[in-house]
């Protein structure tokens, strides 16, 4: 609960910071996840990044929201997993074509585990955070491609919780449009 | 400079891991993994498989329940003693307990072995069966051994015309150590793991996983839930019960779940989550503490096994 707190109030303190001085541009797109051995989550992401004039702050804040029921268990028998988290990027060489990203993510992973198994009480649920190492790109037509590999370094299930189905290694591409260019 | 700096590191870690292939430090005298401790199925083949126990049964043993069983990774027959002396002293069926390929004997055939030379023992033997005449098989699988009779199922491996039931102990289709989907990536730096055994469990199991072991442990896990994620139908005439741990270390409960999605024909398919946190719960032998609550649960599961053939 600590860490969540402390997570918020750093996003709280960026944006707060930024409101001051700094116009955000919102960027909003579609991102795939694949844990390694697992489930892709397919969805949609959007991030606040902050612009100072015409250079670009290195900071930047956003959502994920993630189903295997458009990705794995699309017409599938894998099972229906939503995952949401929000993120605050760090991004390095952040004028550049190519900037280095670091992320860390927390957030809320809800796993169905069918009728079945759900009547008998199991209700798997887990806390997540991770940290992602990758690279932004900048394309043209306000459009960026974040490809980023990440790591789970807590899951915390909830008590009723049957398992659980959070791989730790995944690896993310994300494609964004820049609305307020 | 850099560029050359990039290389030369690269190559270092690059040859640094090939070299690491060192031998685990293997006990002899009490290690399953030397050379001189072996599984007994290997050199009485006779006291475990009833292919070569009975090579001519009568009209009677042919009509008779029989149960296949198999064990998990790094297990040896020992996993299904206890049901196999709870079979022979209850009930009316018979019992052929396999020795997994590469299992049971040493470290270096552990390492070769492919998963598919670990279920071949579970296929000759069942095929043996069928073809001396018997027509009431059951397959009882535990933990690994689960995947491996799930696979030759869904692969159409064995002719189901006589078999009746399966029944999964503690299925592995996802491991509780998911970070063994990087086995193929850090396993050359690794060389082995050593697994924590309990006293009465030394020279049954093996103590070193060679990380190819594990690598093919990965393959048929994850060929597994690939063939749930696509849906597996069992043969009409084919039941399936699976009896899960609450908590389990080795096999995530989680499994459960993906073969309650993964199997098509629901109506062949039961799943019981037990309350329990030892992984193959149906063996007891072996282990430092065993409660009452651990006795009770392995009665009622074998009282409920008996008496569905």
């Amino acid at each position: 609960m600590k860490l969540v707190a402390s997570f918020i109030c750093v996003l709280f303190s960026v944006i707060t910071m930024a409101q001051d001085s700094i116009k955000p541009t919102l960027e909003l797109g579609i991102r795939s996840q694949k844990y390694t051995g697992f489930y892709t989550v397919n969805g949609i992401t959007a991030e606040y990044r902050f612009v100072k004039s015409s250079s670009k702050l290195p900071f930047g804040v956003g959502m994920n929201m993630t189903f295997s029921k458009l990705g794995s268990a699309f017409n599938s028998n894998a099972l229906s997993v939503n995952h949401y988290d929000a993120f605050f990027a760090y991004y390095f060489r952040s004028s550049k074509k190519l900037s280095p990203t670091v992320r860390i993510d927390a957030g809320y992973e809800r796993t169905n585990l069918g009728d079945y198994l759900e009547g008998l009480g199991y209700h798997n649920k887990a806390f997540i955070m991770g940290l992602e190492v990758g690279v932004s790109y900048k394309l043209p037509s306000n459009l960026r491609v974040i490809a980023t590999g990440g790591y789970n370094f807590l899951v915390v299930n909830n008590a009723a919780s049957l398992g659980s189905s959070v791989y730790p290694v995944f690896g993310q591409i994300s494609l964004v449009y820049n609305l307020k260019k | 400079m850099k560029l050359f700096i990039y290389l030369s590191l690269s190559i270092c870690l690059f040859t640094a891991c090939k070299k690491s292939e060192k031998l685990p430090p293997i006990d002899n005298a009490i290690d399953l993994d030397g050379t001189m401790i072996n599984d007994s199925s290997l050199t009485h083949p006779e006291k475990f498989l009833l292919s070569v126990a009975n090579p001519s049964p009568t009209v009677l043993d042919k009509s008779k329940p029989v149960f296949i069983a198999v064990h998990g990774f790094t297990a040896t027959t020992f996993e299904w003693l206890e049901f196999k002396n709870f079979v022979k002293n209850n009930g009316n069926a018979l019992i052929s307990v396999i020795l997994l390929g590469g299992h049971g004997r040493d470290y270096s055939d552990f390492k070769k072995a492919t998963w598919e030379d670990w279920q071949a023992p579970i296929i000759m033997e069942y095929n043996a069966l069928r073809a001396l005449g018997y027509t009431n098989i059951s397959l009882i699988g535990s933990s690994t051994g689960c995947p491996l009779l799930l696979e030759a199922l869904s692969a159409d491996k064995l002719n189901t015309d006589v078999l009746k039931n399966v029944i999964f102990i503690d299925p592995i289709i996802v491991p509780s150590t998911k970070i063994l989907t990087l086995i193929s990536a850090v396993g050359p730096a690794l060389g082995y793991s050593e697994s924590s055994m309990e006293k009465g469990e030394n020279g049954f199991w093996y103590r070193f996983r060679p990380y190819q072991a594990l690598e093919q442990l990965n393959n048929i896990t994850q060929l597994m839930r690939k063939r749930l994620e696509d849906g597996i139908t069992l043969p009409k005439n084919v039941s399936l019960t699976v009896y899960k741990a609450k908590k389990d270390g080795a096999a995530d409960p989680i499994s459960a779940a993906l073969l309650y999605n993964g199997i098509t024909n629901k109506e062949n398919l039961k799943v019981t989550i037990i309350n329990s946190e030892l992984h193959v719960f149906t063996r007891l032998k072996g282990r430092n503490e065993i409660t009452a609550n651990d006795l009770e649960i392995q009665n009622k599961v074998f009282n409920e096994i008996l008496p569905t053939l």
